[in-house]
């Protein structure tokens, strides 16, 4: 009962600054408008691919192949968006996915699968996955280490893990059924991009039409303010960082799914592009706000920004420049429109 | 007259407590202890192999590198700050070094003078001056922060290196360099790690007895009051960040001397490696406490660590994991500590 009155008070908090802000124009003004900026950055890049690379680009293979690319790191910034807005934040997430792909493609789990059904390897990943978010939760809330610390830690230990595992071997897939379903197209859209586009819807009905959403915005905004509102905030910490671990648990099985392979340096660097994707996103560091929407937007502002470079044959090197540059950019122009308002 | 004496005294005393325990602070003592534990340990299963001076020669050597980046992070996370971009503006630095050496040499700088190489350094260090100014602006004029700050020139500093060489590394460092800096030892111990140590030295002096390290501490515990009572925060995380890139500049330059081969790839993980040895030395990640004589050990226990369990036979893949494990035990304990301490 009082957890639900806190839950309601933080809706109340939640909100009415965003009334207060938009005025006339509704919640559904403001919410377009906090995107807009990420929509004009977004349609600005489609121009620039059309403009440069043509009908290469304005291509529906290559849309998909731009939607297939994000969807993969696009789980993963879903799961971070949930444990940034609680006020959290896990370097270990490209650890964990290479964990997760390493572990689901062992002969052994292979074998299992092959003998019973495919989903042995979905399954495996995801309780890979998901245990590895459970430490990092219980060392965060009920060991009091540090987040950042904490995820630190676990992204040494589970890459080494997964060299372990592997003995930094590339472990192929070879099993038929699993190829088939993640190959697949749903009424021309790839299962990779569909599983992307279900992450993300539930994600943003959990974080925003949800009592364990409106918990995460009390968590991030004010714990000790949760805590006294009656929230577990410990355990709703846990929730975060599994959640997050399930999602590069899914993740994982994407990826061995597109690449057929299963290894220790499978997600490297992840963690950096899925905090990017996160903050350019309008998720505050700091906790207490969140949007899945942006966060979105951000991934496919990175992925639409790497495959324009590569259709004009510009280097990775360009493209880590140019992803820099735009990080710092449309955080310097969100912090400017937010105070305009 | 008597009473204005003790009024006036009593603050002198405090401002001279011994210079010894203010470079150690309250929490270092503690770590020390584990990286004494570490190396008696390893002593005592390997005795013959641990104490060779050739060991611990490499084992210095190989730390010198991360040991100047953390110096410069150590700073960074006193003010409540964390930059991400070290590991990129070293090689950003160690690559146009590299390339600044041969292009005044005609091309090949392996056998060049002394002038190249001081030129050298000056490009390092200027390079790495030059991104850790900008990042400090950004953060300090901008209001954006650090975190973002720095994983946009994480990735920005990573890729312009790339772009200055079309991506492969940039070898023609002068011998004479390597033969000096790099490979050369005075009374057995390396250059390079001499230089290290100087460099540590000055930081902790730098950070215990200055006012710069006093205001280092002052806007990392309190932004606010730290701009009330007239400390220019601004300028001062600017300055902050100006000094951890140039420390990183100067790394880039070491490697250099040491490797003989400006080296594009594998420093993505130099950042997280040194913010682990700043925050296993004590150093808080909320800003405020630490120092660098912490950092220095929390340096070295990693590295104590993976050299000793290599000795003793552990499989090279099980490191990472052990060195987790100390991390997270660490610091858990350290806050234990910092809470029980509080709460009495």
């Amino acid at each position: 009962m009082s957890e639900d009155t806190a839950a309601v008070a933080a809706q109340k908090r939640e909100r009415s600054p965003a009334v207060r802000q938009s005025g006339a124009s509704g919640l559904l003004g403001s919410a377009a408008g906090r995107n807009a900026g990420l929509v004009v950055a977004l349609v600005l890049l489609c121009i620039g691919g059309v403009v440069t690379a043509g009908d290469r680009f304005a291509d529906v293979d290559n849309l998909l192949t731009i939607l297939r690319l994000a969807a993969v790191i696009g789980v993963v910034s879903v799961g971070m968006t949930f444990v940034i807005t609680g006020g959290g934040i896990d370097l270990s997430v490209g650890a964990i996915v290479a964990l997760s792909s390493v572990w689901a493609t062992t002969l052994a789990t292979q074998g299992i699968a092959n003998n019973t059904h495919w989903i042995v390897i979905v399954f495996t990943a995801l309780v890979v996955g998901g245990a590895c978010g459970l430490v990092n939760g219980v060392l965060i809330a009920y060991g009091r280490v540090v987040a950042f610390i904490a995820t630190l830690a676990s992204l040494a230990a589970a890459r080494g893990l997964a060299e372990i595992i592997s003995n930094r071997k590339t472990q192929i897939v070879n099993v038929p059924g699993f190829a088939a379903f993640f190959d697949a197209s749903v009424l021309g859209v790839p299962v990779l991009v569909v599983i992307f586009a279900l992450v993300a819807a539930g994600g943003w009905v959990l974080l925003n039409r949800t009592t364990f959403g409106r918990r995460t915005f009390a968590v991030g905004g004010n714990p000790e303010a949760a805590r006294l509102a009656g929230i577990d905030v410990r355990r709703h910490t846990v929730w975060l960082y599994t959640l997050l671990g399930l999602c590069c648990g899914l993740a994982a099985v994407m990826l061995v799914a597109r690449t057929t392979t299963g290894s220790a340096t499978h997600g490297g660097l992840y963690e950096l592009d899925a905090i990017a994707a996160v903050v350019i996103g309008g998720t505050l560091l700091t906790g207490g706000r969140g949007t899945i929407a942006g966060t979105v937007f951000g991934v496919l502002i990175f992925t639409t920004l790497s495959n324009v470079f590569t259709l004009n044959n510009l280097s990775i090197s360009a493209q880590a420049v140019a992803k820099g540059a735009i990080i710092v950019v449309a955080v310097l122009l969100q912090q400017r429109l937010a105070r305009r308002t | 007259m008597t009473n204005e004496k003790t009024t006036l005294s009593s603050p002198a005393d405090e401002q001279r407590t011994p210079l010894l325990k203010r470079l150690t602070g309250a929490n270092t003592l503690w770590i020390g202890l584990v990286l004494l534990v570490l190396v008696a340990v390893f002593g005592a299963i390997r005795p013959d192999a641990i104490f060779q001076v050739t060991t611990l020669q490499f084992l210095l050597a190989e730390t010198a590198v991360l040991l100047v980046l953390s110096v410069g992070m150590t700073f960074v996370i006193i003010t409540s700050g964390i930059d991400l971009s070290v590991g990129s503006v070293l090689v950003f630095a160690s690559v146009s070094s590299a390339m600044a050496m041969n292009a005044v040499s005609g091309g090949d700088a392996t056998n060049a003078g002394w002038g190249v190489i001081a030129f050298g350094l000056l490009v390092a260090v200027v390079s790495g001056a030059v991104w850790g100014l900008l990042n400090g602006l950004l953060i300090s004029r901008a209001k954006i922060p650090p975190l973002i700050v720095t994983l946009g020139s994480f990735g920005a500093a990573q890729g312009a290196a790339l772009l200055l060489n079309n991506g492969s590394n940039v070898s023609g460092i002068p011998d004479r360099l390597n033969r000096t800096f790099g490979s050369g030892t005075w009374f057995g111990i390396p250059n390079i790690v001499i230089v290290a140590a100087i460099v540590t030295a000055l930081g902790a002096l730098l950070l215990s007895t200055t006012r710069f390290g006093r205001y280092t501490y002052a806007v990392g515990s309190n932004e606010e009051a730290a701009r009330r009572v007239g400390i220019s925060v601004r300028g001062h995380l600017t300055k902050v960040y100006l000094l951890a890139g140039t420390l990183a500049g100067l790394a880039g330059f070491m490697g250099n001397a040491f490797f003989r081969v400006a080296v594009v790839t594998g420093h993505e993980t130099d950042n997280l490696n040194a913010i682990a040895a700043v925050v296993l030395g004590g150093t808080s990640i909320f800003g405020g406490t630490g120092s660098v004589l912490g950092t220095v050990f929390g340096v070295f226990i990693p590295a104590v660590l993976e050299k000793g369990l290599v000795i003793i036979g552990v499989k090279e893949f099980w490191q990472p994991i052990a060195v987790a494990i100390v991390l997270v035990a660490a610091v858990w304990l350290d806050q234990t500590r910092r809470r029980a301490r509080n709460q009495r």
